[in-house]
């Protein structure tokens, strides 16, 4: 009984439900929420743009375009792997066996486009080409085959050197997805020798006005198998190499800010945290002016940026996601480390007509945590103070041909520091 | 069966505190807190303050001479769920449980007297609240809320001694010091927001409550079936001292004297009347109040009869009745606010030798409600209480 009882007493205390107040009178002084937008000149400094992050073939996808908002030009280049050498197939008697003496007959080029994010409306023209000039997928630009260090070799002629006109095809977005190059097999010859650092696909776009964006570029055998001459059947050639080559360039940005882009643009600024508020109106007259912040005041802060109208050929055709991080140490720019993502993995998406159309749309990018560190100053115990530079990037580097541009320092829409104040008396005992 | 209660009672002694004891009443959250009675299931059962009752008790909070009465050395622990379903303007405004332990106790001869030593609640403080606030971020109303929550509470750990004057008079004193704590914290909540990077505010202190409470009393025999029983506690300042983190100031309440009289009879043969009152002037407080909490004068009193000689599975098992009716020292709101009860309850008495428990279990049900205007509460509380001697 005693046992069962005492049970009773430790079972209910475990199911505790603590009383609601329906009295609001006993709860402490509501504390007062205000906004502040604080500008440029009050707590930003040292803006600057650094591109250079990444290559084209670090993107694993692919471009072509042509007099693409009036001045850019984009082509693919794609080499494949090791041809198979053999196929499973079913001979004349119905068997399935690997074949060993199979032979090409021909194949296919596959181009796959993303619908989205390629600018053109209608059928457009492309033309496949074999290069001739040996080229490195890796630092192969505009106008060098091979940029590397210890080497430099520019294209016979800019663009991807002479090439040989493979054919041409249309593609019709309203017809799918995707556009095929027929190959005979004196071409498909040419890729085999995979010591051949000129082989090679040059993908063109020859109706002008648009930039189309590949997501994979592919290449198909058919082959006729020795243990049955009457099949035809198809096999994959493993990539090697997937980028792009364009032009022209585009220059760093003599103000404003930019983020993405191939390689990647990077826009870092210092930032100082007011040590005292003296305004707004509304703040001063709940707790008085000035006020001296603590961390767990600052319920929000977000850097505002103000979209402005990126260049037509690298204007965005898709959501950029924009990355916001803490610079560790900014003496070590442009390589400094940086600190973990302050907007989450996906980045803050940001639709592409932002930077179009819709220019001059404020965009918040949320730095509470960054600021709430700053605010806090040095830690007690190490003595180290937080890092106080930011970099604004793309959430994946380099993400896209495009880039996003914002207004910068010494334009009316400056980029801001908006902040949600939460402030109060102290809770006391009644 | 001795060692098996033993056993329960240690058990039970390690791994409850009364400094733990949880909220059962929205009227925790008015002033101080709500009133906590550190005593036993016999008591709650016969509707008593704990005070004047036939035979020893542990009881040093409320009847300090009763441990002289003891026998042997003994022990208590009491456990006292809750039950509750709250109303205003008879609309339900949230129902909500839970269990504390008022009173742990241990009485030991010294001195040819009876030693305590006691540890009791004395204000449980526990609640929330929430507050729908509109605040204004640039131009656009937007709706956030205040979560508020205070835990803690203020408890006593005491020691006391009481012997026999003669054989009809018992003295005891029981000196303590306040104990517990408090954590107040409100956090303002921007989930309603929909801004991604938003962080709660919250601001919060911490409390320590300390002071020294002095219980004095006596016990008298009248006549061959009759008790009488007088006690008071007298309370230094409860002093609140602010943690170093704490941003809020210090607070010292002057606590008021607590009077009690209590008696008992025996009406026949297995049938004993009991009845108590106490009061306390809580008024004398209202200085040390702020934020618009009013503090009453309090009074109660409790009448009840227990029927001893009643028997269940072949042992004793004496049957209690009661009511009782106290005021609450603070309220929400100007009026003042009054708890009653119906009570009842039994105790088995497991080990009895010649007439005196060796162990046993006391089990109270209450149902009652506490008011105050329009806002009213409707509970069951129980109350079980764990006796040992000999031990």
């Amino acid at each position: 009984m005693a046992a069962a009882a005492a049970a009773l007493v430790a079972g209910v205390a475990c199911s505790e439900q603590t009383p609601t107040s329906i009295d609001g009178n006993v709860l402490p002084v509501a504390p007062v929420t205000i906004e502040v937008e604080i500008p440029w000149e009050g707590f930003g400094s040292d803006l600057v743009v650094l591109g250079g992050y990444g290559s084209p073939s670090d993107l694993g996808r692919g471009y072509v375009a042509n007099a693409h908002g009036g001045s850019l030009q984009a082509r693919t280049l794609a080499r494949f792997g090791i041809f198979p050498r053999s196929a499973s197939v079913r001979d004349t008697a119905g068997t399935t066996q690997t074949d060993t003496m199979i032979s090409i007959t021909g194949g296919r080029l596959v181009a796959f486009f993303d619908t989205i994010a390629s600018t053109n409306a209608g059928p457009v023209t492309l033309e496949l080409g074999a290069l001739q000039e040996e080229w490195d997928a890796r630092s192969a630009t505009w106008t060098s085959a091979v940029d590397s260090v210890g080497e430099a070799r520019p294209w016979s002629a800019a663009g991807g050197g002479a090439v040989t006109s493979w054919g041409t095809a249309e593609w019709d977005p309203a017809d799918g997805d995707s556009l095929s190059f027929v190959l005979d097999s004196a071409q498909v010859a040419a890729w085999v020798d995979t010591a051949d650092a000129s082989r090679g696909a040059r993908i063109d776009l020859i109706t002008p006005g648009s930039r189309l964006e590949l997501r994979d570029v592919a290449l198909r055998l058919e082959a006729v198998p020795s243990v049955n001459p009457d099949t035809v059947v198809q096999l994959s050639v493993p990539d090697e190499d997937l980028t792009f080559i364009y032009d022209p360039a585009p220059a760093p940005p003599p103000d404003g800010v930019r983020i993405g882009g191939v390689p990647g643009w990077r826009t870092v600024l210092d930032v100082t945290m007011p040590t005292q508020l003296n305004g707004p109106p509304a703040l001063c007259a709940a707790v008085g002016c000035p006020v001296a912040l603590e961390p767990e005041e600052v319920s929000y802060a977000a850097l505002v940026l103000t979209s402005r109208a990126t260049d037509a050929a690298y204007q965005p055709s898709d959501s950029i996601g924009l990355d916001v991080r803490p610079v560790l140490l900014r003496s070590a720019l442009p390589k400094a480390p940086l600190g973990a993502t302050l907007v989450g993995s996906r980045g803050q998406r940001m639709h592409p007509s932002l930077f179009g159309g819709a220019e001059g749309t404020r965009v918040e990018v949320p730095i509470t945590a960054f600021l709430r560190q700053l605010v806090a100053g040095a830690d007690s115990v190490t003595q180290e103070a937080p890092p106080n530079t930011l970099a604004l990037l793309s959430t994946f580097e380099p993400f896209s041909l495009s880039f996003a541009s914002f207004y910068g320092p010494g334009s009316p829409q400056a980029p801001m520091l908006k902040l949600i104040v939460t402030v109060g008396p102290s809770v006391e005992l009644p | 069966m001795m060692k098996l209660v033993s056993a329960v009672f240690v058990t039970l002694l390690l791994l409850a505190a009364p400094a733990a004891a949880a909220g059962q009443s929205l009227f925790n959250s008015a002033g101080l807190g709500r009133p906590l009675e550190a005593v036993d299931a016999r008591a709650r059962a016969l509707g008593s303050f704990g005070i004047g009752l036939q035979g020893g008790a542990i009881a040093p909070g409320t009847d300090p001479a009763a441990a002289a009465r003891l026998p042997f050395p003994s022990g208590v622990m009491v456990g006292q769920p809750t039950w509750v379903e709250a109303s205003r303007e008879s609309v339900a405004a949230g129902h909500f449980r839970g269990t504390r332990f008022p009173l742990l106790g241990i009485a030991y001869p010294l001195m040819g007297g009876m030693a305590t030593v006691h540890v009791g609640s004395v204000l449980d403080q526990r609640f929330h609240g929430d507050r729908p606030v509109t605040i204004d971020l640039g131009g656009t109303s937007h709706d956030v809320i205040d979560r508020f929550t205070q835990e803690g509470g203020v408890s006593t750990a005491g020691l006391g001694y009481a012997r026999m004057v003669g054989d009809r008079l018992s003295v005891g004193v029981t000196v303590g010091r306040y104990t517990g704590s408090v954590i107040r914290e409100l956090t303002r909540d921007f989930g309603d927001l929909d801004l991604d990077g938003t962080e709660s505010f919250t601001t919060s202190g911490f409390w320590s409550y300390a002071g020294t409470t002095v219980t004095a009393g006596a016990t008298a025999d009248v006549g061959s079936i009759g008790r009488l029983a007088a006690s008071a506690t007298w309370s230094s300042s409860l002093d609140a001292d602010a943690s170093s983190e704490t941003a809020g100031e210090d607070r010292s309440y002057d606590l008021p004297l607590e009077l009690r009289v209590g008696g008992s009879a025996v009406l026949a043969p297995g049938l004993v009347l009991v009845a108590s009152a106490v009061h306390a002037d809580w008024s004398t407080l209202q200085e040390d109040l702020s934020g618009g909490v009013t503090a009453h004068g309090t009074t109660g009193f409790g009448v009840g009869v227990e029927l001893s000689q009643v028997r269940l599975l072949a042992r004793r098992a004496p049957l209690r009745l009661g009511y009782r009716r106290s005021g609450l020292p603070f309220a929400l709101g100007d009026d003042s606010a009054t708890e009653s009860a119906f009570t009842g309850g039994l105790g088995f008495l497991f080990n009895e030798a010649n007439g005196i428990v060796l162990a046993g279990v006391d089990l109270a049900v209450e149902r009652g409600e506490r008011k105050a205007g329009s806002i009213v509460e409707q509970f069951w509380r129980g109350t079980v209480a764990l006796r040992v001697s000999g031990l």
